[in-house]
């Protein structure tokens, strides 16, 4: 059996086949998206082996996501929010501990609140918010998912709020290099006895990631610092082979409803045009998926 | 011509996911179900449509599920590596 025959048997409708390109036999496609967690089983792996071969980098930095913050606050008509050293340090924490306890939530899994790392820090406020990213490439980047997002975007835009802290961090979540920002607006207490119960605002809670409870050392990205570049990103290594896999499928079932057509082949199965929209479809949400979450 | 109305639905459905894919971006959680209901609704458009057919068998219903299945898979896995 030479190549040629081998490649026509597995993208061509032929006798060999059974008039459908082997590929798109149910028993080829259950092998291929195995074949594909496999592969997402021996990145997980190595990621946890090698996390400086495999990782994420990036390029924010603190002052210039406040610059940012602030630049969108002021199109808007709103005053420019101050940096408070104790809000930053109360955002060091927050990241440090999400990477120390391996969650990316709100509140910790033991129950911790965003709230208490402003106490920590001796930071009385009148009004509190916290806006969290991970996993973006730059500042704008960052901002520009926030103000994406309704609720993120109602605590960039707060009127009430005066100061701003920032934390940009690496560390290792679930086993991948990630970068955390940690962003803290507040309004500091004007009187020493405040008779006003304290406004909290998050975005809205999601479910938290990670198992595992793991300590890792937290590192500080302070603008302009070079990190050391990871060879490759799980991200886009995960994203060329998905869209290598879809293409194929897509490209076997384009030459099907030809070749099906054009030789009039009569055979029971599924619409190879309704595949290819569905195929398609998902093809183009995995070609328009963009690194970073928010929270 | 009724194959043509099915597909319009299928294609309607679909632009709707990828609408609602594009607004909830960056909120990982919602766009992995939007991907597994795109898939589940593709899988149940499928057997719809070849009952409405009168050619269904159960064939086909395991070859709209394996495609599914690989097609969501992939998406969700890419979507909990972003």
């Amino acid at each position: 059996m030479s190549l040629l025959w081998w490649i026509r048997h597995s993208f061509v409708p032929h006798h060999s086949n059974n008039h459908r390109a082997r590929i798109l036999h149910p028993a080829a496609l259950s092998l291929l998206v195995v074949l594909f967690l496999i592969c997402q089983f021996v990145l997980n792996f190595y990621l946890l082996a090698s996390p400086s071969v495999l990782g994420f980098a990036s390029n924010i930095s603190p002052e210039r996501v406040v610059e940012v913050t602030n630049q969108k606050r002021a199109e808007q008509g709103l005053s420019p929010l101050k940096i408070n050293n104790k809000l930053s340090e109360a955002a060091q924490r927050k990241a440090g501990d999400m990477f120390a306890f391996n969650y990316w939530a709100h509140s910790s899994p033991s129950g911790r609140t965003p709230w208490q790392f402003f106490q920590e820090v001796g930071y009385k406020y009148l009004y509190a918010g916290e806006n969290l990213a991970r996993d973006f490439m730059d500042s704008e980047s960052v901002v520009d998912a926030w103000m994406n997002s309704p609720t993120h975007r109602d605590n960039v835009l707060n009127p009430n709020y005066k100061e701003i802290g920032l934390a940009v961090v690496n560390g290792t979540l679930n086993g991948a290099e990630t970068t955390l920002v940690v962003q803290l607006f507040g309004t500091p207490t004007p009187a020493p006895v405040a008779s006003r119960k304290p406004e909290m605002t998050l975005a809205q809670p999601v479910p938290r990631l990670g198992e595992a409870s793991k300590q890792e050392e937290v590192l500080t990205a302070a603008a302009g610092e070079s990190t050391a570049l990871p060879l490759f990103s799980p991200f886009w290594l995960t994203k060329i082979l998905a869209v290598f896999l879809l293409g194929i499928i897509l490209g076997a079932l384009a030459l099907d409803v030809i070749l099906v057509y054009q030789k009039r082949i009569v055979r029971l199965s599924g619409r190879n045009l309704a595949h290819l929209i569905f195929v398609g479809a998902l093809l183009l949400s995995i070609i328009l998926t963009t690194q970073g979450a928010v929270l | 011509m009724s194959d043509l109305k099915h597909y319009l639905s299928l294609a309607a459905i679909l632009s709707v996911g990828l609408g609602l894919f594009l607004i909830f971006n960056f909120n990982r959680q919602i766009q992995i179900w939007i991907t597994i209901i795109l898939g589940m609704t593709y899988f149940f458009w499928g057997i719809l449509h070849h009952l409405i057919k009168k050619d269904f068998h159960w064939r086909i219903l395991w070859e709209y599920l394996i495609i599914a299945v690989v097609a969501s898979v992939i998406a969700v896995c890419l979507l909990m590596r972003a």
